[in-house]
């Protein structure tokens, strides 16, 4: 056995140790990589605004929520935002949740960046794993939750059908019960 | 298997005993590249397994085109950085091999410098995953400093591998 076999197979090892680590992780807990899809109940997490105190998701049952998680980096949801914000206008009892991913030394940023977009709903950031426990992969990340805490549509990626989100909130405000 | 651990012999030859590998690897024109994509490919099945099924299920519960473009945005930004620098180093080696120079074979000697900076996030990778062990950023910045100049001091050896050429 040579030396660049010897490195060779240490360097395999660091491959085998990773991917049956993985493994085991993808096999024993598939769940938690499935992004929180309709029909789930929305799990019951706070978000933080820049002074003040929290808003728990908990708090909002009774009204139909929608939460858009955003960074300010994020091209589609610089393109998006608007369109929230014109849903959130036309839908004065939605609860419009703005929730911002970047960790707190872009808390500046991320208002100044809303500021700059008209964004009339104040920004909260995700301080306490919100994000991860509605398992946001990618942004922007659209979730719509009914009366009753049940997500009723996800949306991942620019919102560029604002008609179609639009109606599912409309049918939510009307036929869920108060 | 042959061929798995010939990969291997050739990877672990990098880290010691780079000049007769770069040699050797020279000689078999093309095959630099060729291991360096195999090991990129292994990197991406191995340590971002967990993202590979976070894309899946996001095709199946959110919608096909999100899944794909997630599964892109993070396969492109697991393996971005290391085409970059098996860029920045063929161009390095085929601009000071001068006479003898061979682009082809100066960027595959580029791409099998580039195993140290494998080894090193691999092994950090293990560390992290593995054991649990968060590492800081200022370590994080040490072990790319250490795997850079590795890589470096290689794409050296690169350069005059290939213009002792014959």
């Amino acid at each position: 056995v040579t030396p660049p076999r010897v490195a060779g197979l240490g360097i395999g090892s660091l491959f085998t140790v990773l991917l049956v680590w993985n493994l085991g992780f993808v096999v024993t807990r598939c769940d938690e990589l499935r992004p929180v899809r309709p029909g789930d109940v929305a799990p019951d997490v706070s978000f933080y605004r820049a002074a003040g105190p929290p808003v728990s998701l908990g708090e909002l049952r009774g009204k139909v929520v929608l939460i858009d998680f955003w960074a300010t980096w994020c091209g589609p949801c610089r393109k998006s935002m608007p369109a929230v914000e014109r849903l959130h206008l036309r839908f004065p009892s939605l609860a419009v949740l703005s929730v911002n991913t970047e960790p707190p030394s872009a808390a500046q940023a991320a208002q100044k960046f809303a500021d700059g977009l008209k964004i009339s709903t104040p920004i909260l950031f995700d301080r306490a794993g919100a994000a991860a426990a509605f398992r946001v992969q990618a942004i922007p990340h659209l979730v719509l939750i009914d009366r009753l805490g049940i997500v009723r549509h996800v949306h991942v990626g620019e919102l560029t059908d604002e008609g179609d989100l639009a109606a599912r909130i409309e049918a939510l405000e009307t036929t869920s019960p108060p | 298997m042959k061929r798995a651990l010939a990969l291997l012999d050739r990877a672990g030859g990098m880290l010691v005993a780079p000049r007769t590998t770069l040699r050797a690897l020279d000689r078999l024109n093309g095959s630099g590249a060729g291991d360096a994509l195999w090991l990129l490919f292994l990197k991406v099945l191995c340590g971002e397994l967990r993202i590979l099924v976070a894309a899946f299920w996001t095709m199946i519960v959110v919608g096909f085109g999100p899944g794909v473009t997630l599964l892109l945005s993070r396969v492109g930004q697991a393996v971005s950085f290391d085409l970059i620098l098996m860029l920045g180093a063929g161009v390095a080696v085929t601009l000071l091999a001068g006479r003898k120079r061979s682009t082809g074979r100066d960027f595959d000697l580029a791409a099998a410098a580039w195993v140290p900076v494998l080894v090193v996030d691999l092994a950090a990778g293990v560390v992290s995953t593995v054991l649990g062990i968060g590492l800081p950023p200022a370590v994080r910045t040490a072990l790319v400093a250490v795997s850079l100049g590795w890589m470096a001091l290689l794409v050296v050896l690169s350069v005059f591998v290939a213009r002792e050429r014959a």
